[in-house]
Formats: structure tokens, C-alpha cells, sequence
């Protein structure tokens, strides 16, 4: 049961012709590992995130989760997939400001068909209480700090428990009291979910954190 | 806890300002949609109300070719008023006849208390002399209750008009007295309206008791003769209730033969004793219709009884070298007849062939003692003209084997005359006889002198004065007579009827009487009730669909209003992009995604259309109100009200809907086809926009859609089907807006490919060039707004027209005649003959020098866009030869293929077939927009007769005066409407600068005709004034849908200065000046203004260039100011968006960049 990325290449048609980004890259991680990639900016980390997460699609290779290949999967399905076994964080919380904290939370599972909406609003509050908001969560976004709303964010990933836990740069825009706190908790959470976690980040701090650490340099992934 | 529904609702309250500008803008779509139908609502609603009230609870009319007794209404279901219905005018009786208010085209009503006006004190039994006149009727003449009015009618008349023998001088023809005006009608009172033709404008009604009409009417009764009868005869029953079958059925149950016009005389000639006596059964008409003869024949025939078809007719002159019998009476019957029907025969002769005729033998005549078979010449009136008359001639084979056929026996009987009154009866005198043309009295005592030069009055004179009164002179065989004398009328004077032996002539005619009904048609003899309320309900439909009219030409306005829907929806989404990429990667797929936000459209589209319906109910009235402001005819407004049919409003709301749903899917669409990674970093145009396949898509629009469009464009000007026409025009048009809008998409690509260099005004041109193309979507729908606009004002303007500069001219649309005259009651001597300025009186020197052409008129449906309702049986010309052979007029589309046809359309009327269809001419708009027909199509319509007529229409004229009716030649109209007598139009070319005199003198001597005399100029400017209220009404449409196009240009600013906020404060920190920002911004939007506007009107010069090649008068300098205006305004709305921007501090808008 794991994460295998093989030979996966990434690029980006321009007027100047294809620009490639990320060249034959491999990874394999299982449950309960944590990577966090590094390297400087443009390197394509987070082009190689949004190709595990299946938010993009890779130019050439492929990723298997649990042995299931999400890009042979029809759009429909490949969404769905997403949806159960994929969490996302990214640097900018993008929470809908429009609704509370809980429902922030509860937004993925509205087009979930793994749990039912009692379940999911229990683990939500048992996800926020762990991530320090349960007093917080009638509060809109608006509302909250950004480390708070960072959590929130990474207890929204979570809610549908899923294999794969993607975070982008999602200490980017904190300081670094929230930044190792955000850190620690994204850990804590893999552990307790045992999860497969893979993070992108500039921060040295929070990749030092991490058991497994790569670097992206030119579009090639090179195991520190 | 959170739901799909609740999330939905909360954006919808998240996003309440950007979705509430989507609200507004599919509110406007649905208020226009929804107001265009409620437009042809308002139509249909008005017309359905006039007709219901104008008829006054009448829901059939029987309406007879020939008055009838009034008690055949006696006894039929729904107890149905005996009414007088007759055209005439109407004048205040003051000092000065000359200066009297005077009004034509009125209808004068002889009613009885069964369909008598409400008001007090008047006998409507009585044969007082007493009026109600409408409330119109009395403001125009300024005459109130007590007052006096002259009243002009048609006179009865004892034998058609048209009949060579009919009197029809202005006396003998109109019937003109004074009454005093009892009451005024009030104008809520249904009767002042009250109509049976299907028409907007407002009657001119006047109420007279029925027996004080039907005495007025009555024919003058020749000097010394009595009055026969005293019956009230009417023309008109009217039912209120009962089913038109039903009515039709009783109706004929109470027919007599005398209400078919038929009469019965007993006939007993002084010798042979024994065998003289027969029925002879004539018509009041003169000459019997051929339906009515074989009835006759065939009742006879089943009686067992004889019957002789008999002609008779008063030729000029018979002669034979140098001598004459001066206006022989001749008789076409069968020779060989028996006793009492015959024999007509000379000794020695059985048989008479065709073309030969038999001589009376009898005391100075100048023919006496000519051998067998000497050729003899007759000459007669052509029966088919009327008027002034005109001689033909036939050589006649006399036939006198053994001499003449002698003054006796059947020969003997001047009965075989029909009887007319003055004319054959006993007190009748050959020299007071004046009937012109036939026997005008001066002509007639110049031929026939009564003192000789021997003292004796001339012998043809003494045959008739001696008892021999109108006794047949000349013998030929039927089929002979038939062919000389007979007419559109038929022939037959007389069927007479031999009684059965033993029997009485009174028996026979009883039989007879019996027997006739069942082989009379009364519905062919126009003898039947016309369900006229299901017709004018019918009509009250519409001449267009206006509801149609309005939506075709309000669809750009919709498109326009559809466009700020997605414009304004996809704006309010692309604030929401990185939500958009969140839902994406939270795992919902991008149905989902697009289905939530489909949600949120809907509703607001539901409760957008919903206020939508609100606003087109005071939209339906707006496009009234201009509609009315506009409308000539200001009668109008007081029937068109605002209506509304719930389908409509259903029907709006659910295309609304719909419609707004579709531009939100297309918003969605784009949006949702991004890469979540792409939306998460705020991003709303996929790079596929700037790639090579859409840079292909577009390529192929331009490719594809030019040719298309042009193709269409100019084939609409050969599609023959007005809407297929329509349809090639909108079509066409859209192909090329199309191109148009792909052309700049692919600038647009194009633009951000280039390098902005230099500096100064150019360079930030180029920059706000490069910026427009920052966002092509939403700068393609902000042009794409301008451009439909832009090309519905253009295209709309391009259509309306004034009578050009060549109106004048022959070719012109008014032929070269300056004045058009139509009167009530028709003229029996063409206005261009002796006769006819002799009956125009004192006002006939005022016509010297002019060039006047008589027209017939057949009554009908006027069928121009006057008339809003549709016109099921259009009124019809009958032109004369003379007209043909002159030539003129301007045409617009015609069938000519010939050089000689080419040359003059005109000689296309008379290129029918024999039995086929009838040439006709009509107006182009008339033939497009009200009969929806075109050059080569047919359409029908009924004769006299009650068969159907197959017209085909083989021109149509441009800027003519002819707009309410179809033009046939005069033969065809002779034939199909042979009831229709005498000329009621009048071509009129005035000596220069004598417009003005002719006109009056027109309007003076045809007074008591109810003359209108109008300028062809004016009428075809009243016609065009309809046209241009139409066009008016659209450019307001078109303007709407610019202000849309404003407003989304506003938006668009708006949006894209907030947007680039901190981008313009780097400007700023960087050194440009306010100034300059807003020449930027300004540049930016003064490009897709221009673009949009340009593209807009270049379609539409394109799309309209055939009809402007036909000859259409564009306002160009109004158009150009118009668009000017647009785009002055458009862009003081850009500087006001940009002046904002301007204050904003410099770092916090820095710090959000």
C-alpha cells in the first residue's frame, strides 16, 4: 500500500514550444512516511505536488495509490478519488469565506459518498478540537489569524481521512511560532491517521521536521 | 450543517452584489422578452376588445348585394334588426354650402328600435327626418342636438347602374335631404363604433330611422309616373345570437324569388285568341344572372312546362346601304318556338343559323323589301362599358325567303321587352326618353326626329308611341344574341314560361314561385349571414404577428441582455476562481462543481425573470406609448391598450430561464475547464485561449461565416417568402457580427504576442490595447454587446423611407399624379369624359388641363399597415386600359420578362391565362408584411358570384399610394366583380401649380359622392409614417440594447480597474501621471467601443446594402451622430469608472498587489 510515482515528466505548452518542468521523476513512499521536497523557486515541487494529488496530469509516467492509477479513471471518478483518498493544504488557506469554520471543514464531504453527514460533522468537530479551534467553530474565516486559519485548512484535508496528505507551502505565509506549530500538527495528524505525507516547502525549519527529505532542482527529484 | 442546498444558498448571500447584477441583467432579458409578447398581446387584446365592441353585440350579418324586403328579418331566429347600411357623407347646413364642415366616408345607418341607438325621444318607426349622429360625426361638424345636417346617400336604383339603360346622373344616382339632429351619440356608446369591416380606425356612424332612409333611397320615380310600393327595404340584417347555420337555414326557408331579384309578369297579347297568354320572369336588375336563368329553366323543367330564355336589347342602328332602323330593339330567343313562347319566323323559313336575323315587318321602316340573305350591319353598345359607351359592330345575314315576319301574332308583343319603368310602359314616350348613352334625348330627336320635312314625325318614333313601345324590330336565334349582347351580367333579359295547359298564368307562377327555391343558391346570390363576429375575432389576430414582429426585432436586445447575464455571471465567478479550484480539489468533480453553481444561477435567473415580468408589463407599455406617440392615424390610440395573456408571461419566464441558463453554463464552462492548480492561483482564462486551436476556431469562424453570411445576405434579396427573407437578413447579419467579433478575438491573440514599445500616447494606446486583450472573453462580450446594438440600429435605420426625390416623376411611386380622390358612392362617368365633368356640375372648369384616370373600386379590408387588423378580403382595383397602355409607377419586385414587360410592368395585368389565375399588382409592404406573400405567389379571394378567384401577384409597387388594395386590370375586375359598378378612385395629374384648384374642385363637385381628395405624396408619407413609427419603436429597441452594452462596458471598466488595482498604484509609484492612467484605461475601452460599434455597423451595412441599393434613403448624418453619441458616452463612462480609481491611496493599494 503505497504512493509510486514512476518516470514522471511535466510540461507546459508556450508560444516558445513545451517548457518542461519536472523530468522523469520517481518516488515511492508508503503509509506512514512523510517527505518534504524542497527547492528553489520554479524548480516544478509544486507542479510535482498537483501530479500526485491528480490535480494536474503528467506529460509522460505515472502515479499509483494503493495500486489504482487515478488518471486511467473517467473525470467523474478520478474526482471522486481525489475526494476520498487525497488532502489537500495550501499556502493560501482558501477557505470559503462565506461559511463557518465547521462548515469549511465539511465542504469536501458534501460530495462524499464514504460517510454519512452525522459522521462527518463528528469527526469534523473531533478534527478541529484536535487541531486547538474547538471554540472556534461557528467563526468565519474572516475571523480568525492566519495560523488558525491554516488549521483549519489542514483539519478540512483530513476530514475524509484520506491515504494521501499533500500540503503546499502551508507555512508560507505564517510566522514561525504558527509555521512550527502548523508543522508540528501536520506531523502529528499524518502519525495518528497514518497517512502518506508529502510536503513542498521553501522552509528549511519545517523540512528539517520531516523524516524523508528531496530536493527539486530543474524539474529532477534528488533524495537528500 | 452544511448541505449542498445551504452551501448553495450561502454563496448566493455571500455573493449577493455580483449575483445581483446578474438578477438585474436576466431581469431586463426577461422584461424585454416577456414585453414583446405581451406587445402582440396588447394587439390581439386591443382588436379582440374593438372588434367585440364594434360590433355592438352583432354576431352575424347578412349584408345582400341588392336590397331586400325588411320583414324577411320577421321571424328568424335571434329576432335579427333590419338595417339600411349605406355609405355617404354628411355636411352642417350653414349659409355658405361652399364653407359647411362637410365629411365623407361616413356610414349612415337605417335602423328600427331593434338596432336603434339609445336615444331619447326619436320614433324609430317613424319617417321623421330626424339623425343621432356619433359624437365624432358631431365635433367634426361642430353640430349639436337641434342642429341640421344634409345628408348624401346612394339612391336605389330600379336596374344596375352599369346598365347601359340605368339613369345615373348625380340626382339619379345620390339621395340628398336635410334632417335635424334628434341626439349625439356619447363616445362610450358601442354603436358610435359600430363596423362590420375589420378596421382600427373610427367610423363615422349616423343613425336615421329605417323608414325615413329607405324613402330617401328609394329610385326616383320617372315625371308623371306614380311610386309603386311603399316597402322598407333594407340591405343589412344583423343577428345578435343564433348559430350563422341555423340563421342561414331560416333565412332560406323566408327566401322568395323577389328577393333573388326575380319578378314574374303575366303576359297576354292581344293575338292569336287562345294561345297568347305566358309568364314571362324577368329580373329587377334588367338582365338575369346565368344562375338565376337556369333556375328558372330547371323549376320549369320540372314542372313539365316550356321555357324560352329570351334576349333583348337596344342596339344604334341596324342598316343596310345608307338607310337604318335607328335603335332597333332585337330579340335573341328560339324562332321556332310554339305557341304562346312562338313562333318568330317568316313564311318559307324553319330554322334561324347563327348570324342570321329576321326582319319585323312593319309600317316605315327604312328596311323594307331587302332580299333573302342581304348582309346586314348592326351596330351596338359594347355591354361590358359602361359610361360614356362604346359602338361595336356585327354583319347580320337577313333571312326573308318569302318576306318579312309580319307585325302579328307572337311578333306582336313589345312584352318581350323586360319592363322598365318610363321606358316600356304604356304612358312611355320615345321622345322624352333620355338614357344616355343609349337614347340621350338630344341625340335621339336629331335621329328621330319627331316633324320630318314632310311634317310627320319619324316612323321609328310613331312604332314606338303607337302601342308597338319596345315590340323587338329584329329576330335572331339565342346563341346569336348571346354572343352579341352578352356581359359580365349574363344575357338573358326574360325566361318566359308557357302554362300548362288549362292552366292560369297566375297558377303557373304559383308553381313556379314553389318550385324555384330548390334550385336557387342563396349564398351564391349573396343571400346569406356572415358569422362576421368569428370573422373579425379571426382578424383581430393581427395583419402581423406583432408579438413576432417585436421579438424578432427585440431579439438583439435579448441577446444583448444575455450576454450582460454571462458577462456579469462569469465576472461575479471570476472573483470566485480559487473557490472554484478549491471545491475541485477538495474531490468534487467538475459536474459537481458546475452543477452548485448552475444552482446559484438558477435561482437567481428565476427570481431575476420573475422581477423581469414586472418590468415587461410597464416595458409592454413604454413600446405602446412609443408606438402610439408615432402612429398617423391618433384614432388608434383609443383602441390599442396594454394587454396580457399568462401564456405569455409563462412563455417569457421559461425562455428566460432557459436562455440565461445556457449563458450561464457557457460562463461555468470556461471557468470550470481550468486546472484546479490554475484556479487556486486566481487565474480565469485557460491558456487553450491564446493557442493555436483556438487561434484556428477562430480562423474558421471568420472563413466559414463571411461567405455564409454574404451568401445569405444576398439571396434574401431573391427569396420570394418574406419570412425566409427575414430570416436571411437576421441571419446573414448574425454570420457576419460573428466574423466580426472572430476577427478581433484573433487581434486580440495577436496583441499580446506583440512587444509595447516607445513611449508617449501611443505606446499607453498600445498598452490599453494589450490590456483589453488581457481578458479577451470578457472584452469579446463587452464588444459583442455593442455590436448587436449597434447593428440593430444601423439595419433599422437603414429601412425607413421617405417618398424619394423621384416620387414625383412617372417612374415615381406616385406614377406622376399628384392627387388620388376616392368617394363613397361611385361615379358612373369616368371624370375623363364629357359626360362625367358634366355630372362634376360648376367644378368642372377646376379639372381643365388636369389628366384624370377612373379607377374601380371594389370594397374590402383595407389592407395597407394602417389597418392593424388583418385584412381577409382586401380591397381591390379595377384599372382601365388606358392606365396600362400609359404605364409608370415604381415597382419593386416584378414578374416582366419580356422587353415590352420590362419596359412597362403594366401589360403584365393583362398576361393572364384564361381561367387562370388574375394578375395582380400590390404594395411590397403590403405583400410582405400584411398578405405575406410575394411577386409570383397566388392568394384567393371571392367573386361576386361566391366562387373562389385565384389572384397571382405579378409586381409590387415602391412608395405607392396603392398600399390598402391589389390592382387587376379593369377586364379581370369586370369579370370577378360584375356586381361592382362605377368608379370609385380617381388618378389625378394637375396642370402645374393647379393642385390646389383641382383638389377643391374635386372635393366640390364630388361632394355628395363622399369625395377624399389627398395628395399621393401625403398618403404614401402617411404609409411610411406607419413604417417609420414601426422603425422608431425598434431603434428604441436598439437603443436599450446600447445602454446594455454601456452598462456592460461599465462593468467591465469597473471590474478591471479593481481588479488591477495595485498594478495601476505601481504605475503610479513608478512615475505615471493620474492623466496618463486614465488615457490607458480610456485607451483600453475607447478600443473595444470602437471595435464593438464598428463591427456592429459593418454587419449591418452589409446586411442592408441591397435594400439600400434598391433605393432606400439612410439618414446617415442621424446615424452617425447616434453612434458619435454612443461613444461619447461610452466613454465618459470609462473616465468616471477610472476617476475613482485614481483616489485610492497609493500604498494599500501597492500592498494588495
Amino acid at each position: 500500500m503505497s504512493l509510486v510515482a514512476a518516470g514522471l515528466s511535466k510540461e507546459y505548452p508556450t508560444r516558445a514550444g513545451p517548457l518542461p518542468v519536472l523530468r522523469n521523476v520517481d518516488l515511492t513512499l508508503a503509509r506512514g512516511d512523510a517527505l518534504a521536497v524542497t527547492g528553489p523557486s520554479g524548480s516544478g515541487k509544486s507542479t510535482l505536488l498537483h501530479l500526485l494529488g491528480t490535480l494536474d496530469r503528467p506529460t509522460a509516467g505515472r502515479v499509483t495509490l494503493d495500486g489504482t492509477d487515478p488518471f486511467a479513471l473517467p473525470e467523474a471518478d478520478l474526482a471522486a478519488f481525489r475526494n476520498r483518498r487525497v488532502g489537500f493544504v495550501f499556502q493560501d488557506h482558501h477557505l470559503l469565506p462565506q461559511c463557518s469554520v465547521l462548515e469549511n471543514v465539511l465542504v469536501p464531504t458534501l460530495v462524499s459518498r464514504d460517510t454519512t453527514p452525522a459522521d462527518a460533522e463528528a469527526y469534523a468537530r473531533q478534527l478541529l478540537d484536535r487541531v486547538g479551534l474547538a471554540g472556534r467553530l461557528d467563526h468565519r474565516p474572516a475571523e480568525l489569524s492566519g495560523g488558525e486559519r491554516q488549521r483549519v485548512a489542514v483539519a478540512r484535508a483530513l476530514v475524509l481521512k484520506p491515504v494521501l496528505l499533500l500540503a503546499d507551502e502551508p507555512t508560507g505565509n505564517l510566522d514561525r511560532k504558527n509555521a512550527a506549530a502548523v508543522g508540528e500538527l501536520l506531523l502529528g495528524l499524518h502519525r495518528q491517521e497514518n497517512t502518506v505525507l508529502v510536503v513542498v516547502t521553501h522552509s528549511a525549519d519545517l523540512a528539517r521536521m520531516f523524516p524523508r527529505r528531496a530536493e527539486v532542482n530543474d524539474g529532477t527529484l534528488v533524495t537528500a | 450543517m452544511l448541505t449542498p442546498t445551504r452551501l448553495v444558498l450561502r454563496n448566493l448571500r455571500y455573493h449577493r452584489r455580483g449575483n445581483l447584477a446578474v438578477l438585474l441583467g436576466v431581469a431586463v432579458g426577461s422584461a424585454v422578452l416577456t414585453g414583446a409578447l405581451l406587445v402582440g398581446d396588447s394587439l390581439r387584446g386591443s382588436l379582440r376588445a374593438r372588434a367585440e365592441r364594434q360590433l355592438a353585440g352583432v354576431a352575424a350579418a347578412a349584408v345582400f348585394p341588392r336590397p331586400v324586403r325588411a320583414d324577411l328579418a320577421d321571424g328568424l331566429p335571434g329576432d335579427p334588426a333590419p338595417v339600411l347600411l349605406l355609405p355617404g357623407s354628411v355636411r352642417a347646413v350653414a349659409a355658405d354650402p361652399a364653407t359647411a364642415p362637410h365629411l365623407g366616408r361616413v356610414t349612415v345607418l337605417g335602423v328600427d328600435r331593434r338596432f336603434a341607438p339609445a336615444a331619447d325621444g326619436v320614433n324609430w318607426d317613424g319617417t321623421a327626418k330626424v339623425v343621432v349622429l356619433s359624437g365624432r360625426v358631431a365635433d367634426k361638424l361642430g353640430v349639436g342636438a337641434g342642429g341640421t345636417v344634409r345628408l348624401g346617400v346612394e339612391r336605389f336604383s330600379d336596374i344596375p347602374r352599369s346598365s347601359a339603360l340605368a339613369r345615373r346622373g348625380a340626382d339619379d344616382v345620390t339621395a340628398a335631404a336635410e334632417f335635424t339632429v334628434a341626439a349625439v351619440l356619447p363616445a362610450a356608446d358601442p354603436k358610435a363604433d359600430f363596423q362590420l369591416a375589420p378596421n382600427p380606425a373610427a367610423p363615422l356612424n349616423v343613425f336615421v330611422p329605417l323608414r325615413a332612409l329607405s324613402d330617401l333611397v328609394r329610385p326616383r320615380d320617372p315625371d308623371g309616373l306614380k311610386r309603386r310600393d311603399d316597402t322598407v327595404r333594407v340591405n343589412a340584417l344583423l343577428a345578435a345570437g343564433g348559430q350563422t347555420a341555423a340563421l342561414n337555414d331560416a333565412l332560406r326557408q323566408r327566401l322568395r324569388p323577389e328577393d333573388y331579384g326575380l319578378k314574374f309578369r303575366d303576359v297576354e297579347r292581344r293575338e292569336p285568341r287562345g294561345a297568347n297568354q305566358y309568364l314571362s320572369v324577368e329580373s329587377d336588375g334588367l338582365v338575369l344572372a346565368p344562375a338565376a336563368a337556369a333556375a328558372v329553366k330547371a323549376a320549369a323543367k320540372g314542372l313539365g312546362l316550356e321555357a324560352e330564355p329570351t334576349v333583348v336589347y337596344v342596339a344604334d342602328s341596324l342598316s343596310y346601304e345608307g338607310k337604318e332602323i335607328p335603335y332597333p330593339v332585337v330579340a335573341g330567343l328560339n324562332p321556332a318556338a310554339r305557341l304562346p313562347l312562338g313562333p318568330f319566323l317568316p313564311p318559307k323559313l324553319s330554322a334561324l343559323e347563327n348570324g342570321e336575323v329576321v326582319l319585323l315587318d312593319w309600317v316605315g321602316s327604312e328596311l323594307k323589301g331587302l332580299p333573302d340573305r342581304t348582309k346586314l350591319r348592326l351596330t351596338y353598345f359594347d355591354p361590358e362599358v359602361e359610361g360614356e359607351g362604346r359602338l361595336k359592330s356585327a354583319e347580320l345575314t337577313l333571312r326573308a325567303p318569302d318576306g318579312y315576319l309580319p307585325l302579328s301574332g307572337p311578333a306582336r308583343d313589345p312584352n318581350l321587352t323586360p319592363e322598365i319603368r318610363g321606358v316600356t310602359d304604356a304612358r312611355a314616350d320615345f321622345y322624352k326618353l333620355d338614357l344616355p348613352p343609349v337614347l340621350p334625348k338630344e341625340k335621339v330627336r336629331q335621329r328621330v326626329p319627331d316633324k320630318m320635312a314632310d311634317g310627320k314625325p319619324h316612323p321609328r318614333g310613331t312604332f314606338f308611341n303607337q302601342l308597338n313601345k319596345a315590340t323587338p324590330m329584329a329576330y335572331v336565334n339565342l346563341a346569336t344574341a348571346e354572343k352579341l349582347f352578352g356581359s359580365r351580367y349574363g344575357a338573358v333579359t326574360s325566361v318566359r314560361v308557357a302554362p300548362a295547359p288549362g292552366a292560369t298564368t297566375e297558377q303557373t307562377a304559383e308553381r313556379l314561385r314553389a318550385a324555384l327555391p330548390k334550385h336557387l343558391d342563396p349564398e351564391a346570390a349573396g343571400l346569406a349571414f356572415d358569422p362576421v363576429r368569428d370573422r373579425l375575432l379571426s382578424a383581430s389576430r393581427g395583419g402581423t404577428d406583432f408579438g413576432g414582429l417585436f421579438l424578432g426585432f427585440s431579439f438583439f436586445l435579448i441577446a444583448a441582455a444575455l450576454m450582460l447575464v454571462g458577462l456579469l455571471f462569469r465576472l461575479t465567478l471570476d472573483r470566485r476562481a480559487k473557490e472554484v479550484g478549491l471545491l475541485l480539489a477538495a474531490g468534487f468533480s467538475v459536474r459537481q462543481v458546475r452543477r452548485v453553481l448552475l444552482a446559484e444561477g438558477l435561482l437567481v435567473a428565476v427570481v431575476g425573470a420573475l422581477l423581469g415580468l414586472a418590468l415587461a408589463i410597464g416595458y409592454n407599455r413604454l413600446l405602446l406609448a412609443v408606438l402610439l406617440t408615432l402612429w398617423p392615424d391618433p384614432e388608434v390610440a383609443n383602441v390599442l391598450r396594454p394587454h396580457a395573456d399568462p401564456l405569455s408571461f409563462a412563455v417569457g419566464f421559461g425562455l428566460t430561464v432557459l436562455m440565461s441558463l445556457a449563458a450561464l453554463w457557457l460562463s461555468v464552462r470556461g471557468l470550470v475547464r481550468l486546472s484546479p492548480p490554475s484556479l487556486l492561483r486566481g487565474e480565469t482564462e485557460s491558456p487553450a485561449t491564446g493557442t493555436a486551436a483556438a487561434g484556428r476556431v477562430s480562423r474558421l469562424l471568420v472563413i466559414g461565416c463571411v461567405p455564409l453570411g454574404l451568401a445569405l445576405v444576398v439571396a434574401g434579396r431573391f427569396v420570394a417568402n418574406p419570412d425566409f427573407r427575414a430570416m436571411t437578413f437576421f441571419a446573414g447579419g448574425g454570420l457576419l457580427l460573428t466574423a466580426g467579433l472572430a476577427l478581433l478575438w484573433r487581434r486580440m491573440r495577436r496583441a499580446r504576442t506583440g512587444v509595447v514599445r516607445g513611449r508617449g500616447p501611443a505606446a499607453l494606446a498600445a498598452l490599453g490595447g494589450r490590456n483589453a486583450a488581457r481578458n479577451p472573453t470578457r472584452s469579446l462580450l463587452t464588444a459583442a454587446l455593442l455590436a448587436a446594438a449597434a447593428f440593430l440600429l444601423v439595419a433599422v435605420e437603414s429601412f425607413r423611407r421617405q417618398p424619394g426625390g423621384d416620387f414625383g416623376a412617372k417612374t415615381g411611386g406616385s406614377g406622376g399624379f399628384d392627387l388620388i380622390a376616392e368617394t363613397d358612392l361611385p361615379v358612373f362617368n369616368p371624370l375623363d369624359t364629357a359626360p362625367g365633368r358634366t355630372d362634376l356640375g360648376g367644378s368642372a372648369s377646376g379639372l381643365a388641363g388636369a389628366e384624370v384616370f377612373s379607377l374601380r373600386l371594389r370594397g374590402g379590408d383595407d389592407a395597407s399597415c394602417m389597418n392593424l387588423f388583418q385584412a381577409a378580403r382586401p380591397r381591390v382595383l379595377g384599372v382601365p386600359d388606358a392606365l396600362i397602355d400609359r404605364g409608370g409607377f415604381a415597382f419593386y419586385a416584378t414578374a416582366a420578362t419580356t422587353p415590352e414587360e420590362k419596359a412597362n410592368p403594366w401589360l403584365l395585368l393583362r398576361a393572364g391565362e384564361p381561367g387562370g389565375p388574375i394578375p395582380v399588382f400590390c404594395e411590397q409592404n403590403t405583400a410582405q408584411w400584411m398578405l405575406k406573400k410575394a411577386v409570383g405567389d397566388t392568394l384567393t379571394m371571392l367573386a361576386d358570384d361566391g366562387s373562389e378567384l385565384t389572384l397571382r401577384i405579378v409586381g409590387t409597387f415602391a412608395d405607392s399610394p396603392f398600399q390598402g388594395e391589389l390592382v387587376m386590370a379593369e377586364g379581370s375586375f369586370a369579370r370577378a366583380f360584375p356586381n361592382t359598378g362605377g368608379y370609385r378612385v380617381f388618378l389625378v395629374r394637375s396642370p402645374p401649380g393647379q393642385e390646389a384648384a383641382v383638389a377643391r374642385a374635386l372635393s366640390l363637385g364630388l361632394r355628395e359622392n363622399g369625395v377624399v381628395v389627398t395628395t399621393t405624396r401625403e398618403k404614401v408619407a402617411a404609409y411610411q409614417a406607419v413604417i417609420g413609427a414601426y422603425l422608431t419603436t425598434f431603434q428604441v429597441l436598439g437603443g436599450l440594447g446600447l445602454l446594455l452594452g454601456v452598462l456592460g462596458l461599465a462593468v467591465v471598466v469597473l471590474r478591471g480597474v479593481w481588479e488591477r488595482v495595485g498594478e495601476l498604484a505601481l504605475l503610479r509609484a513608478v512615475g505615471y501621471r493620474p492623466g496618463q492612467l486614465q488615457f490607458l484605461v480610456l485607451a483600453e475601452n475607447a478600443l473595444l467601443l470602437a471595435a464593438g460599434l464598428g463591427i456592429g455597423v459593418a454587419a449591418a451595412l452589409v446586411s442592408v446594402a441591397p435594400h439600400v441599393v434598391a433605393g432606400a434613403d439612410v439618414p446617415w448624418g442621424r446615424l452617425a451622430a447616434t453612434l458619435g453619441l454612443v461613444l461619447v458616452v461610452g466613454l465618459g463612462v470609462a473616465s468616471a469608472a477610472t476617476a475613482g480609481i485614481l483616489r485610492v491611496p497609493l500604498i494599500p493599494a501597492l500592498r494588495r498587489e
